[in-house]
């Protein structure tokens, strides 16, 4: 981490990520009464990503109780899932959190509680925005 | 990125209606409410319906900001008529209806405020949908998009999703020609707000802006002639078109803030809709007009009707302030206060209002972000009818 940016995926982002979401008045004050924990997967694109790389958060009114990287078994109440190239595009911006779901480049968990994430999606989106306050550095940069 | 843009077939002008005479089937469901029954439009319909050997069921029960009982009652019907066809003649509720009812057809077991986006329906496998609206503003008839209320709660959730583009709209100036002046003016201020969000939504793309620009055009144009004289049918024949194009365009780039702050009128104080989101529009044109972007996305709006200037925020304000005068021309209230809302029971709601309008999915695409707070002070500013400088 020599230039000050946290590489993604990696246990030193996450950690950099829980901190900045956890200092962002935005995303408290769209989550304050959200409960549920989450799973963002990265998944294998056979180049740069081999395996799939998880992430997982436990998030509870309006905070990050906890965020750590986690294995393939570990579950979470919703999963937001897409390819290494899409979750750049996401942090750049030049995709739409929601859209990327309509457009195919990112997936929800089968099963997850659409009601619940419809209710909550400007949170969703402040979750999304805390990623890009985190000085990143890619993999393949 | 790629993108898509969907939109019906849309049939359009005098005897528009006699499209329904090409129709293919066996079973029609007619979604409707109790009024437009009563004004006989549901006959005109039928009559050509029977003329074609049709099996034609009425459900005229639909209800103003239809909630999710209501809904599961018309798919029930749908059901068990064996609907191939469903033709929806009413306003934005009763089109709202027939949507959401579509999609408990093709999915009996789905929990309807979970309808979202992302999901297959397969509701084609079921029926097609035709809408026929009586009112120039909601789009319905073209678009992707439902408003069902709870019941429980009375909160009224708007969602999309790309299979409830209905298959055919028809927009014949007869289904329009009893609508009263008050219920022109606020479906018209509903068009506005559809095409002006639309155009500064974050999904904005060059198809929608097309709409958009000839709708913001028309509604200037025409809404007011539309309310002055019920019986310029040129005029009604023109806002159909207007609300339909910005149907067209919101559908395929969202609404944003002043839809979140409109829904959460209706939930709370149980106001008109588009009397709720032309309300809130110059409020939030305001707010958003400090992003250098957006404010040149609101000059080039303003130019269409002639404002023009050299600082994008500036013209900005005086579109909004356009927008206001356009409202008092057809007397439709530009504050809380002139749409009669007490004080108290503004206070009362206030709260609830605000965590409404954070739910609202539409919010998300404001061109500005907010929060709880900056909520509470627009609702604030809209009581009063003070424009916003925050």
């Amino acid at each position: 981490m020599g230039d000050n940016k946290f590489i993604f995926p990696s246990e030193e982002w996450i950690e950099k990520y829980e901190e900045v979401l956890n200092a962002s008045k935005e995303y408290e004050d769209a989550a304050y009464d959200w409960e549920g924990d989450f799973v963002f997967e990265i998944e294998p694109d056979g180049e740069i990503i081999k395996e799939s790389i998880r992430f997982y958060l436990d998030l509870w009114h309006g905070k990050c109780r906890s965020a750590r990287m986690a294995g393939a078994n570990d579950t979470a109440e919703f999963t937001y899932a897409g390819p290494y190239k899409n979750w750049k595009l996401l942090f750049d911006k030049k995709i739409d959190p929601i859209k990327g779901l309509m457009q195919r480049k990112f997936k929800l968990g089968k099963g997850n509680d659409m009601g619940k994430i419809m209710r909550y999606t400007k949170a969703a989106m402040e979750l999304v925005n805390a990623t890009t306050k985190v000085p990143t550095k890619f993999l393949d940069e | 990125m790629s993108w898509e843009y969907d939109i019906p077939k849309i049939v359009f002008g005098e005897d528009a209606i006699e499209e329904l005479n090409r129709l293919k089937g066996n079973s029609a469901f007619l979604v409707t409410d109790g009024v437009i029954n009563k004004l006989g439009l549901v006959e005109k319909v039928v009559q050509i319906l029977s003329d074609n050997q049709w099996n034609i069921a009425v459900w005229d029960c639909a209800e103003q900001d239809p909630r999710v009982s209501s809904v599961r009652e018309a798919a029930e019907g749908m059901r068990n008529f064996c609907a191939d066809i469903i033709v929806a003649l009413g306003g934005g509720s009763v089109m709202d209806t027939a949507k959401a009812a579509w999609a408990l057809y093709a999915q009996p077991d789905m929990d309807l405020t979970a309808l979202n986006p992302f999901e297959e329906l397969g509701v084609r496998e079921k029926a097609k949908l035709i809408c026929i609206p009586t009112t120039s503003g909601t789009g319905s008839e073209v678009t992707k998009a439902v408003v069902i209320r709870e019941d429980e709660s009375g909160r009224k959730f708007a969602t999309i999703n790309p299979e409830l583009v209905p298959d055919l709209a028809i927009l014949d100036p007869y289904f329009v020609k009893d609508l009263p002046k008050n219920l022109t003016a606020w479906t018209g201020m509903d068009a506005l707000t559809h095409a002006v969000e639309a155009y500064t939504s974050s999904w904005k793309n060059a198809f929608s802006d097309a709409c958009t620009m000839k709708a913001v055009k028309m509604v200037f144009e025409w809404l007011p002639k539309s309310v002055a004289d019920t019986s310029d049918m040129d005029a009604r024949g023109k806002m159909q078109v207007a609300a339909c194009l910005a149907g067209m365009a919101f559908s395929n780039s969202q609404v944003a803030l002043a839809h979140s702050l409109g829904h959460s009128l209706g939930s709370v104080l149980r106001l008109h809709h588009g009397m709720s989101v032309g309300m809130a529009l110059p409020y939030t044109i305001e707010y958003c007009c400090t992003d250098e972007d957006t404010a040149k996305y609101y000059a080039e709006l303003a130019a269409i009707i002639g404002i023009v200037g050299k600082k994008p925020e500036t013209v900005a304000r005086k579109f909004a302030e356009a927008i206001r005068v356009l409202m008092e021309k057809i007397d439709s209230p530009t504050s809380l206060k002139a749409a009669k809302v007490t004080k108290k029971k503004f206070k009362e709601g206030l709260n609830k209002l605000v965590e409404y309008a954070m739910m609202d999915a539409a919010i998300t695409m404001s061109p500005r972000n907010t929060d709880s707070n900056i909520i509470k002070r627009i609702y604030m500013a809209m009581f009063d009818g003070e424009p916003i400088d925050f």
